[in-house]
Parts: C-alpha cells; structure tokens; sequence
C-alpha cells in the first residue's frame, strides 16, 4: 500500500456518507417544523412513555367526564325550570284560593276548583317534560313519562274518596292515597327507580336524581288535587265540604312553599357541583393539553436554526463535491 | 555486450510498459468497484544479461482491515434486523395519542362506555361500545399477526441465508482448487482473488468469520464461534423451514451443520451475524413479546369479566372474550390473537346489544337507564390493578397504563436497538472509508501513466539509438 495514494473511492464515500447524513436529518427537521411536532416522540422521552400515555388517557377520561357533566348540568336546568315553574304555578293557585271565603258566591268557588284542575293537568305536565327526548322525573326508566294526565289522577283520586262524607276523612284520605305506598306511587307514577348517579369526575359522580316522586311534589300535587276535588262537592247539599277542600288545599300549598324551595336548593345545589366539577376537569384539561405539547411539541426557534444549519451544510457539501470532482490530474494535464 | 542484447533489454522494457500500462487502465477501469483490489506491476532487474524482469502482479489489500469491516458488517447484519423488527411493533403498537395506538383504542372503548352510560339503552351509544370493542379486539388481532408474520419472515430469511452460505461457500472452495492451477500456469489470480473476496464478504454479513490463509493460495473460514465454514472443504449447512407461524406453534425446526444439530443463540457458535439473530427473533424476541400481548389480552378480559360478576356464576363469556369464552388460564398462549367481542353482544352474529348495559348473563334487558354495568366497565379500565404474569414489571396499572407500558418496553429495545447500529454502521462505515483508501487513486494512475509514458518512449529511444547504429554499421 503506497502511503502517498489515497482511493477516490474512500472520498466519494465520505461525501455521499455525510450528504446523506444531512439529508437525513433535514427530512426529520422539516417534518417537525411542518407539523410542530417532535417526529420521534419516543427518542425524546428514552422510551418512557408512560407519562404521555396517561396524559392521552386523562384527556380522553376529561373530555368524556366533560359531556357527560354537561349533559347533567342541562337536563338539571331543566328540572330546575320545570320545578320552578310549579313552585310559580302553586304560588298563584294559592292566592286565588285564599280568595275563597264562605261568602264568596258558590260560582265563583266553581271557578276556583275548575281552576285548580287545569293547573293540576299543568302541573303533571311540567312532570313530564323531556330533556334531550329524556323524560326528566321518570327516574332511571327515562323512555316513559313521569305521570298520567289529570283526569286519570283525579278519577283514580274519586275512587279512593268515594263514600267518604266528611271534608276532613277526605282530606286524610287524599293526602294518604299521595303519601302512603298503593296510590300516588303505584297508579300515577309511572317511573322507575331514582337514575344512578354519573360519573363525572376521578372521584366525583352526580347525585341520583329528583323524581315526581319526591315528598315535596307529592306535597303540592295533593293540595292542588284537594283543591280541584272541591269541584264534585260544590253542590248545594255538600257546599261546606267543597269550601273546606279548597281551604283545606290553600293550607296545603302554604305549608309546602318552603318544602319547595328548598327542593329547589337541593337540585341547585347539584347544579352547582357540577359546574364547579366541570370547571376543575376544563382547567385540568387545560393543564394536560399544555403539559402534553411540552412533550410533543418542539421548540420553533431551535428547529428553524437548527434547519438552517443543515441547509449551509448540505449547501457546502455539494459546493465540495463540485469542485472535488474538478480537482483531478486528467483535468489538469488536459 | 553487443548491440543485440541492447535491443533485447530495451525490449524488455517495453513490455513492462506495457504491461504496466495495462494495469493502469485496468485499475482506472474500477475505479468505481469497491471489491477492487488496487493492483501494481512488482518489477526486478534481470540477473543474467540486462532488463526488467515482471515478478507479477501486487494485489494491494490489508487483511487485518478487511477482516475488522467484515464482523462490523457481521454486527450491522444483526442489529438491522432487530432494529427492524422493534421498529415495525413501536409503530404497530402506536405512540399513545396518534389516533390509532393500542392506548388509543383503549381510551376509545372507555370513551364510548363513558358516553352510553348516559342513556344506556340508546343503540347508537351501544354500537358505540360494540365497534370500539371490536377495534380493540381486532388491533390485538393485528399485532399477534404481525408479530407472527415477523417470525415467519425471519424463518424464510434464515432459509435463504443457509441457502447463500452453502452456495458461497461451494463457490469459495472451488476458488481455492482453482487457484494453484493457475498460479503454477503464471496466470495472473488478482480477478479470481477479487470475486473470493466478494464471495466472502456476502458469507459475512451472515456469520462472522475469520479468514485465514491456507497453502497454495486458498483460504480456510472460520467463524468467529469456532466452526470451520471452510477448511480444505465447504461445510454443508441444512435447514428445514415449518411453513406459516403461529402464536402456538410448538418448537420450531433448527440448524444441522454436516448433519449434526447446532446451536443457534447469539452467543453460540454461529453468533453474530444475521443467521443467529433471525433465530433470536424468531424464537426468543418475537415469542416473548407475543407473551406480553397476551398479557395485555388477558388484562383486559379479566377486567371486564370482574366488571360483570353475573357471568362468572352463569359461566357465559363477558364483552370481551377469548373467541367467545371466559378466560381460561391453560389456554394463555395466543391469548391476543383470539380475543374478540363476545358474539352475544353482535348483532351481526346472532347477539343482542341490550346485553351490553344489562349484563352478559342477563336473559332480560334492564331498565333502560340502568347504566351501573356500563359505568363498571369504564370505571374497570381505569382501575389499577396489578398486572399477572411474568411479562411485565410488577405494579399497580389500569388498561392505558399496561398499554402504555408495552409501547415503553418496545420502543425501549428500538432505541437500544438503534444505538447498537448506529454504532455497528458507524463502525461499518469507518472500515469501509479507511478500505476504500487503499483502492485505485485516479491521480496516481495518471501520474503512473505519465510515467510509464516517458520509460516507453525512453525505451523505444534506445531501439531507435540501436537501429541506427546497426544502419551505420551496415553503410560502411
């Protein structure tokens, strides 16, 4: 081996080797500047990625626990609306009862009790409102309605006063067929069991929620039904019983007023949670997001300058090559 | 001294321009062959009477450089194929968060439990479930088939590297009975010298081997295990492959040498080159990562079996199965390659989705709102359980953590892997560069040229000087 020769061959080698180095890195530098993303993620965390992995996971868990506390917090809007309106539609139904006074004429009374049967058929109404094609006091079985319509409440009602004489064993009777097990909660509801709560959070879930057959409703509904009942009994012979019912009912829906409110506070209160869980999981969300582009992403400036530098060497590389391959003795002696 | 024997001298020096110029324009004819070995005329001045005489022909090589480049090419040869393998698996496993990973299928499962447990009862929410279900299924399906796949390629790689080893090796020894013959017949041998060594260079890449010279100008091979490839003759390797692979496949078939069984591990004998790591793959990476699959299979199916306890008294499979079953512990092996969405779920196979929120073993649908199954199966994703078997370091882990932790361990081995032949090629690379410096410099041979040139007009010169003089003579 002549110490003074060197092979053209092992130059062409280190050209092409180093040309090809650079190009190497300049496709992965582009790929990560186009899509401002490391291209092996992997490398960058030295194979650990159990980090980004539960980053993936927490995100989707959030997002999915973020719907589902939205949902939530729409349907409990809802059931806020409706019971608020029958919070409002007991509240003028009371007023107009307190009305009613022994004097006053036996039509009137009439008006009144007819009155408290259309506002007893709004009432069932507000029951059975949906939310999203969900039937929001049903309970868990969220396809039926909560409640038959008010006729059919106050025909099975009748039957269950029938022969009663009494203003008060009505009254008692009433409030029994809404409170005790076999009226109310077997023949009118015609839901199921209060919806399990959700999970909207690592450790949070909803609450089971409210039902027609809470106390509260039930409450209500019987002081408008008595109050409606009054209307069979305005006849001239049972005219005392009917003006009792319908005094009977106004003490009903006053003594209910605060019950109301404070089924109204309960179901505020869930609101509340869930807004405030929701919050938190969008502020982790956040979090996660920021934390998960930290270990994706790539630094812009070090990417454009590092591209940069590739791009001089790759240039000096072919300029070396061009006048390398000029740089031969056949051309010299030519 | 006469003026004859002038002519004589001069012509001899003729001849070896000539001849030296005939090396030339071989040697710039390959200067792009990298298996050239750069030649020179190796000249002696006569004993008797004057004049050049052409000893032969020099092959310039450095024996010690090109056997350092050949275990480097030995080592790139096996470290590529691991590289490749991890390589092929880390992206088939999927980075967590690229859409289509094992961890993202995962998530998308608890996803769409998550979303059906708001109304239980919905279809779109259950065939949610259903295809999400599936997915993951089928994305474990797919990662045994490619792992399998991974072994059956590497089956058919070692066929044909036995196939090339014999082959070479037959022709390496025909080389060998060649060259005395020539050599005694004053031929020049540097052509056949170049094709033995490119024959070589492709044993290499399969075992490493040491070369050695033997008499007459033949070689013995070695690998650097110790087996004798060649020695006076070739040794006949044999291998018979088994056809397509499966994740139960039993004990494969492995390597006789002249008939006897040898050891194929990668610190044995044949260690070093692609041969023994296509067995490493085939029968020691490829197998154990099939094991954590497997693993990753099980987990999963154990976890939506805890999820819905009525079927283990009722003995029915939970929503994911194995093809249809409960787990069963003595039938782990290939565990990924058979689970499936218990076919009472799909529609499509004669089940029913309502199965899905009321309960594999429910005979029944639930309450339509009765999402407790459905929030058990979600919430069994995410708890952390410990993880069975050997595959895995011990811990605590939900379904995207074991997930996860099988694309750790793979891209772990591909960096690792990486590192290895970056290093090897790196190495491979060097070797070559400084092998290739010994080659043909086109501006030696120009100068070379130049002046064999200037020694042959030199030497016609004399002849002229010679012929004139002899005229003279002639004139008188």
């Amino acid at each position: 081996m002549p110490a003074f020769s060197i092979g053209d061959l092992s130059r062409h080698l280190i050209l092409r080797h180093e040309v090809t180095r650079a190009k190497m890195e300049l496709t992965t530098l582009v790929e990560e500047v186009a899509s401002e993303r490391k291209s092996d993620v992997a490398r960058a965390l030295r194979g650990e990625v159990s980090e980004l992995s539960s980053l993936e996971a927490s995100t989707a868990n959030l997002s999915s626990w973020a719907r589902t506390a939205s949902l939530q917090a729409t349907r409990l809007a809802a059931q806020q609306r409706a019971l608020g309106s029958m919070d409002q539609m007991a509240n003028e139904l009371w007023a107009k009862l307190t009305l009613s006074e022994p004097a006053t004429p036996q039509s009137q009374k009439k008006i009144i009790a007819d009155d408290s049967v259309v506002t007893l058929d709004r009432m069932l109404a507000q029951l059975n409102s949906l939310s999203g094609g969900e039937s929001l006091f049903s309970g868990g079985q969220t396809d039926q309605s909560a409640v038959s319509d008010g006729a059919a409440l106050l025909s099975n009602l009748r039957s269950a006063v029938s022969g009663l004489a009494s203003a008060s064993d009505i009254h008692d009777a009433v409030v029994s067929w809404f409170s005790q097990p076999g009226g109310y909660d077997s023949v009118t509801y015609a839901g199921g069991v209060p919806r399990p709560g959700l999970r909207i959070g690592e450790y949070e879930s909803t609450r089971a929620s409210v039902t027609a057959l809470a106390p509260e409703i039930r409450e209500v509904l019987a002081g408008v039904a008595l109050a409606a009942l009054a209307a069979d009994y305005l006849t001239p012979q049972d005219q005392e019983v009917g003006a009792s019912l319908i005094n009977m009912g106004a003490d009903r829906l006053l003594d209910g007023s605060s019950e109301r409110i404070s089924l109204m506070a309960r179901v505020g209160v869930d609101e509340h949670h869930i807004a405030k869980v929701l919050s938190r999981n969008n502020a982790e969300l956040a979090a996660l997001t920021l934390r998960r582009r930290e270990v994706l992403g790539i630094n812009g400036y070090e990417a454009a300058s590092a591209l940069q530098g590739v791009q001089k060497r790759l240039e000096l590389l072919y300029t070396m090559t061009a006048r390398l391959s000029e740089l031969s003795l056949v051309g010299a002696l030519r | 001294m006469s003026l004859s024997s002038t002519l004589t001298t001069a012509l001899t020096g003729l001849t070896a321009s000539a001849r030296a110029a005939d090396l030339v324009a071989s040697n710039v004819a390959n200067l792009q062959t990298d298996t050239y070995g750069h030649r020179s005329l190796s000249l002696s001045s006569a004993q008797y009477g004057g004049g050049v005489v052409i000893n032969g022909v020099t092959r310039a090589t450095d024996p010690v450089l090109t056997g350092d480049r050949r275990l480097a090419q030995a080592a790139t040869g096996a470290e590529d194929i691991h590289l490749a393998f991890y390589k092929k698996m880390e992206t088939a496993i999927g980075l967590p968060g690229s859409g289509n990973s094992l961890s993202d299928r995962i998530s998308a499962l608890s996803a769409a439990l998550e979303t059906a447990s708001l109304a239980p009862s919905s279809p779109s929410g259950l065939t949610g479930i259903l295809h999400a279900g599936q997915d993951l299924a089928r994305g474990l399906n797919q990662l045994t088939s490619q792992t399998q796949l991974s072994r059956t390629l590497a089956e058919q790689s070692i066929a044909r590297d036995v196939a090339q080893l014999n082959e070479s090796l037959a022709r390496v020894a025909a080389i060998n009975r060649q060259i005395p013959r020539l050599t005694a017949m004053r031929q020049d041998i540097s052509g056949l010298v170049d094709q033995r060594q490119a024959l070589i260079d492709q044993i290499a890449s399969i075992v490493p081997l040491r070369e050695a010279a033997g008499q007459g100008g033949a070689v013995t091979l070695y690998t650097t295990g110790g087996v004798a490839l060649l020695d006076g003759h070739a040794a006949e390797f044999s291998f018979i492959p088994s056809g397509t692979i499966a994740a139960d496949s039993g004990t494969l078939s492995g390597l006789s040498v002249n008939g006897r069984q040898i050891s194929t591990s990668e610190q044995g004998p044949l260690g070093g080159g692609s041969l023994a790591a296509a067995f490493h793959l085939r029968d020691i990476t490829a197998p154990e990562l099939q094991q954590k699959l497997d693993t990753v299979a099980r987990d999963l199916i154990l976890r939506f079996e805890a999820a819905d306890p009525d079927t283990a008294s009722s003995g029915v499979a939970a929503l994911l199965s194995d093809g249809g079953q409960r787990f069963n512990p003595a039938l782990q092996n290939g565990l990924a390659s058979r689970i499936a969405v218990s076919p009472a779920a799909d529609p499509d196979q004669g089940g029913a989705l309502w199965r899905i929120w009321s309960g594999m073993a429910a005979t029944v649908p639930k309450d339509v709102s009765d999402n407790r199954i459905l929030t058990d199966l979600a919430g069994s994703l995410l708890r952390r359980t410990t993880t069975a078997g050997v595959s895995f370091s011990p811990g605590q882990r939900s379904a995207t953590d074991l997930s996860g932790a099988l694309f750790s361990l793979v891209s772990t081995e591909r960096l690792s892997a990486a590192g290895r032949a970056g290093f090897a090629s790196g190495q491979l690379t060097l070797l070559r560069h400084r092998e290739a410096e010994i080659g043909v410099d086109s501006d030696n041979e120009v100068q070379a040229l130049l002046r064999i040139e200037t020694a042959y007009a030199a030497n016609a010169r004399v002849i002229q000087a010679v012929d004139d003089m002899l005229q003279q003579l002639l004139r008188i």
